[in-house]
């Protein structure tokens, strides 16, 4: 789920930013660059995860100033706490919208979509009213704000475009789902 | 800035010229600046000086 891990990536200092501290430029330059966002090590595929903090800067390699651009270009290695969703992960998560297709569910700083399919072996119905999924057959009902254990089934994070990833998760398997459901 | 007098024309003017971009960028100045003064000319007055905060790095 969460991880410290070593990224590498190229930081660029504007010269408004210029100050005697090098450092301490590349720090916030990479904290503004890195944080709350997906980070992906220079077009390499899949993004790494999402970034919640940088936690320290191992090395700095000054590349200098190029042509037509007065910033400064820095290569930066650094270690950062990031939020790494895996296939058959089991979490906890707080059920945070609930539409027909399924249910919202908080699971860091990402949210994953629980299909209606992966929730019950019944028909489920949407409540619009109550905004809840109400199980046919059982009754039982799933709605915003419930806490509820799921398992990762698949991860496909968008890195230009962080609201189109999907985490698709299940409750379909033994000890999953919500707490009153288990008997 | 201790070999100055070795660098090359281009050298010089790419200094000049990425320095000038730099203050027009709004970077911290080195020397003292009059009223209308261009870019350009800060940093002319910079290299003259020899403070302007660059490197050049050769690769042979």
């Amino acid at each position: 789920m969460y991880e410290f891990v070593e990224l590498e990536t190229t930081v660029r200092i504007p010269p408004s930013h210029f100050t005697s501290d090098v450092e301490e430029a590349v720090l916030k330059a990479l904290e503004n660059d890195v944080e709350g966002k997906l980070f992906k090590e220079d077009d390499s595929g899949e993004p790494v995860g999402f970034v919640v903090l940088v936690d320290e800067i191992l090395d700095i390699e000054h590349e200098g100033v190029f042509p037509g651009d007065g910033a400064a270009y820095h290569r930066v290695r650094f270690r950062a706490l990031v939020f790494r969703p895996e296939e058959r992960e089991v979490t906890v998560g707080e059920v945070t919208r609930v539409k027909e297709y399924g249910a919202f569910v908080r699971l860091g700083p990402l949210d994953g979509l629980l299909h209606v399919s992966q929730i019950l072996d019944e028909y489920m119905y949407y409540d619009g009213a109550r905004e809840a999924l109400v199980g046919e057959e059982t009754g039982r009902e799933l709605k915003k704000g419930d806490i509820i254990k799921v398992m990762i089934i698949g991860v496909s994070l968008n890195e230009e475009r962080p609201r189109e990833s999907k985490i698709a998760l299940t409750v379909k398997k033994p000890g999953l789902g919500k707490p009153e459901w288990w008997e | 800035m201790e070999r100055m007098e070795e660098l090359t024309r281009f050298e010089v003017t790419r200094i000049l010229g990425a320095r000038a971009l730099q203050i027009s960028m709004g970077s911290p100045v080195m020397v003292e600046v009059e009223e209308g003064e261009s870019p350009l000319e800060i940093a002319k007055k910079e290299f003259e000086r020899g403070v302007i905060p660059v490197v050049v790095i050769r690769e042979r």
